[in-house]
C-alpha cells in the first residue's frame, strides 16, 4: 500500500500523465470538437468517422480518454501536495530533524503553492462545468424576455454601437434591466464588449447584435397631396401614427420587411433574407381611426400612389431596429479558478526567485555522451 | 509616413540581422577577432533600426504592434534579439551567437512572408489593457523559447559528434548549453505561463464569460505548457539528463510555432489578424 501511495505521488507518474494529456489535447485539436456525424463523414470518410464517434474523440475533453488521465494527474498532485505539506508541518512543529533552512526554501514553499493552485484550478472547471449554465437572449429596445431557467427577466432599454471621429466601432453596449418574476428591478446598468454586467453570481455579457429583419427604429418621410401641398415631412416612427396636415388624418408604417418578396402562389409578404436589401414600409392612412388607404412603399421610391388617396409617399432614409444578443453566464467554481491563478503565479515566481537548490546543483553536468530516458 | 519608417527600419533590421550572420560565420570560419566586434556592432545596430520600426509602428497605428500575426512575429523576434543580447551574448561563445542569429532572421522571414497591414482602429473585442499584458507576455515567451530552441539544437549537434570532432570541440560545452537552455526556458515559462494562459483566461472571462473554452489556440498553447512543464520537471528533479531535455525544448518551441499559426489554419475565437 504504501508503495503504491509513493508510485502515486510521484513524479515518474505525473510526467507520464502530462503527457498523455498533451497527446489527448492534440487530437482535440486536429479533430474539430462537438460535430455532428455527417460532417465527420464528409471530412474523413464514413470509417474514420465512425471509428471516432464511436470512441467519443468528437467531444474529447468529456470523454475517458481525457477525464481517467485528468483524474489521475489530480490524484498524483493532491498526494504530492500532501506528502510536502505534511513535511513542512512537521518541520515547522519540530518533529522532523531537518532544519527548515536546508529542508524548505522560499523555491520549496512555492512549489507547494503552485501544485495546491493547479488543484484549486481544475476544481473551479469541473465545478464550472456542472454548476455553471449559460443562456443567450436576444432582446428589440424596449423588449423583455425571461432568462431562460434563471430567476429573472432581461429587459433590453437601449443598443447603442459607439464610435470615434472617423466613424470606426468602438465599443456596443446594451442598457439592460434585470427583473425578477414580481417585476421588481434586481439591477439596472450596462453591458459592453469586455465589460460585463454583474448581478450575484451572474454576468451578462454582449455577445451579438445585428438588425431586425421586421422593424426599423425611424424614417425621415414626406407625403404630399395631389395638389402639391406637403401632409407631411419629418420623421416617422415605427408602429406609431403622427397626424398629418388638415382632415384629423393619420400616417402609420405598420409593417416592414428588410428584403421584401412577394410569393405570388400564396399572395403572402415576407423577407428573402435577415439582410437588408430591399426594405419596404407598408404605409396606411388613418382616419376617422379607420384605415383609409395602405400601400407598399420602398426606399427612395417617389412616385403617386393611388391606393394613399394619389399622394406621393417617399422614405428617403431610415434608421434599422438593432436587437442585442445577451449571453448570461451563471458563474460557479469561478472563487476556485481565481484561488488557482494567484497560487500557481505566486508558486511560480517563488520557485524562479528562490531556486530549490543552490545554483551549483541545478546546473547538471550534462555529458551529452550520457543520454538516458527517465 | 511612419509606417513607411516602420518598414523601412524594419527592413533594415533584416539586413542588418543577415550582415551580423554573415560576420559571425565569417568569425567562425577564419578566427579574426575583428569579425567578432563586427558582428556585435551590427547586431546592436540591427536591434536599435528593430526597436525604431516597433516604435514607429506604435505612433503610426495608435497601439502596440501587437494586434495580428505579422506585428506579432515580429515583436516575437525583437524579444528574441534581446535574449540573445543578455543571455548568449554573456556566454560569450562564437558558434552560439551566430546560431541564435540565425534563428532570430528566420523569425523576421516569417514575419515578412505574413501580411503586414495594420489599423488604427481595432475591433471593440480587442480594446482591452489585457491586449497588451496577453499578447507581449507571449511574444516575449516565445522569444525566450526560441534561444532555447537554438540552444538545444546545438547541444544535440555535439551530442551527435564524436569526441575529437573539430566541429565538435568549437561548440560551447554541453554544461553551457544546457545552462543557457534552463535558463531561457524558465524566463520563457514563467511569462508563458501568467502572461499566454493566465492573463488570456481572465481576458476571456472579462470578454466571453468563460476562462477556457477548448479554442484551438487556447488548446495548442496548454500543449506548450505541458511540454515545458515536462521539460522543467525532467531538469529541476535531475530526472533525465542529455538528450531528451533538449529534445523537449526544441519540440516545446516548434509547438508554440503551430500555436502561432493555429488560428490561421484551425480558425476559433482567436482569429483576429
Amino acid at each position: 500500500m504504501r508503495r503504491l501511495m509513493i508510485f502515486l505521488s510521484s513524479i515518474r507518474l505525473m510526467l507520464p500523465l502530462l503527457g498523455v494529456l498533451g497527446l489527448v489535447a492534440l487530437i482535440g485539436v486536429i479533430i474539430p470538437q462537438d460535430g455532428d456525424a455527417a460532417q465527420y463523414t464528409r471530412k474523413y470518410g464514413s470509417g474514420f468517422a465512425a471509428f471516432l464517434t464511436a470512441n467519443g474523440w468528437h467531444h474529447i475533453f468529456s470523454s475517458a480518454w481525457f477525464l481517467v488521465p485528468l483524474a489521475l494527474f489530480c490524484l498524483n498532485l493532491l498526494l504530492c501536495v500532501g506528502k510536502r505539506a505534511g513535511s513542512l508541518v512537521r518541520i515547522v512543529t519540530g518533529a522532523s530533524r531537518e532544519t527548515p533552512v536546508k529542508a524548505f526554501t522560499w523555491g520549496a514553499y512555492g512549489s507547494l503553492v503552485l501544485h495546491a493552485g493547479l488543484l484549486f484550478l481544475v476544481a473551479g472547471g469541473i465545478i464550472q462545468y456542472y454548476r455553471g449554465a449559460t443562456q443567450m437572449v436576444m432582446l428589440a429596445e424596449g423588449e423583455k424576455q425571461p432568462a431562460g431557467d434563471f430567476p429573472f427577466s432581461v429587459a433590453l432599454r437601449h443598443f447603442t454601437i459607439d464610435r470615434n471621429a472617423e466613424g470606426a466601432t468602438v465599443n456596443y453596449r446594451s442598457g439592460i434591466d434585470l427583473i425578477d418574476r414580481s417585476d421588481s428591478l434586481l439591477r439596472s446598468g450596462e453591458t459592453r464588449v469586455n465589460a460585463p454586467l454583474s448581478w450575484k453570481n451572474f454576468s451578462l455579457y454582449q455577445a451579438t447584435y445585428g438588425y431586425l429583419p421586421d422593424a426599423f427604429k425611424k424614417a425621415d418621410c414626406s407625403v404630399i397631396d395631389s395638389m402639391g401641398d406637403t401632409l407631411f415631412s419629418g420623421t416617422l416612427p415605427f408602429g406609431k401614427a403622427v397626424p398629418m396636415k388638415g382632415n384629423n388624418r393619420l400616417l402609420l408604417c405598420d409593417r416592414f420587411e428588410c428584403d421584401f418578396v412577394l410569393d405570388i402562389q400564396n399572395r403572402t409578404i415576407g423577407s428573402r433574407s435577415q439582410n437588408h436589401n430591399n426594405p419596404a414600409f407598408h404605409f396606411m392612412i388613418i382616419q376617422n381611426d379607420t384605415a383609409a388607404a395602405s400601400q407598399w412603399i420602398f426606399l427612395n421610391q417617389t412616385r403617386r400612389i393611388p391606393a394613399l388617396a394619389d399622394n406621393i409617399v417617399s422614405i428617403e432614409k431610415y434608421d434599422p431596429a438593432f436587437f442585442s444578443g445577451i449571453q448570461i453566464k451563471k458563474n460557479a467554481g469561478t472563487g476556485f479558478i481565481w484561488t488557482g491563478l494567484a497560487s500557481v503565479s505566486c508558486g511560480l515566481l517563488a520557485i524562479f526567485l528562490f531556486p530549490m537548490r543552490p545554483r551549483s546543483q541545478t546546473s547538471a553536468p550534462a555529458n551529452p555522451d550520457s543520454a538516458r530516458p527517465v | 509616413m511612419e509606417q513607411h519608417l516602420s518598414a523601412i527600419f524594419l527592413y533594415a533590421a533584416i539586413i542588418g540581422y543577415g550582415v551580423a550572420l554573415l560576420s559571425a560565420l565569417v568569425l567562425l570560419v577564419s578566427g579574426k577577432r575583428m569579425f567578432s566586434v563586427a558582428s556585435l556592432a551590427i547586431m546592436a545596430a540591427a536591434v536599435l533600426a528593430h526597436t525604431i520600426a516597433l516604435a514607429a509602428r506604435t505612433l503610426e497605428f495608435g497601439h502596440p504592434p501587437i494586434t495580428n500575426l505579422y506585428e506579432y512575429m515580429t515583436v516575437l523576434a525583437w524579444f528574441a534579439a534581446l535574449g540573445h543580447f543578455f543571455i548568449i551574448r554573456a556566454a560569450k561563445n562564437d558558434f552560439i551567437a551566430a546560431f541564435t542569429i540565425a534563428v532570430i532572421l528566420m523569425l523576421m522571414f516569417i514575419a515578412a512572408l505574413l501580411p503586414g497591414e495594420g489599423t488604427k482602429n481595432l475591433m471593440p473585442a480587442l480594446r482591452s489593457y489585457w491586449l497588451y499584458i496577453h499578447v507581449s507576455a507571449a511574444a516575449a515567451s516565445e522569444g525566450f523559447f526560441a534561444i532555447g530552441f537554438a540552444s538545444s539544437i546545438l547541444y544535440l549537434i555535439k551530442s551527435g559528434l564524436r569526441q575529437g570532432t573539430p566541429l565538435r570541440a568549437r561548440l560551447p560545452e554541453p554544461r553551457q548549453l544546457d545552462d543557457i537552455t534552463y535558463r531561457t526556458v524558465v524566463v520563457g515559462y514563467v511569462l508563458f505561463t501568467l502572461g499566454a494562459l493566465f492573463a488570456g483566461a481572465i481576458w476571456a472571462y472579462r470578454a466571453w464569460g468563460s476562462f477556457w473554452s477548448w479554442d484551438p489556440k487556447e488548446t495548442t498553447s496548454l500543449i506548450v505548457w505541458i511540454i515545458y512543464s515536462i521539460y522543467l520537471h525532467l531538469r529541476i528533479n535531475r530526472k533525465a539528463e542529455g538528450r531528451l531535455p533538449h529534445l523537449l525544448s526544441i519540440i516545446g518551441f516548434l509547438a508554440a510555432l503551430v500555436t502561432f499559426f493555429s488560428s490561421m489554419f484551425l480558425g476559433g475565437l482567436h482569429s483576429y489578424g
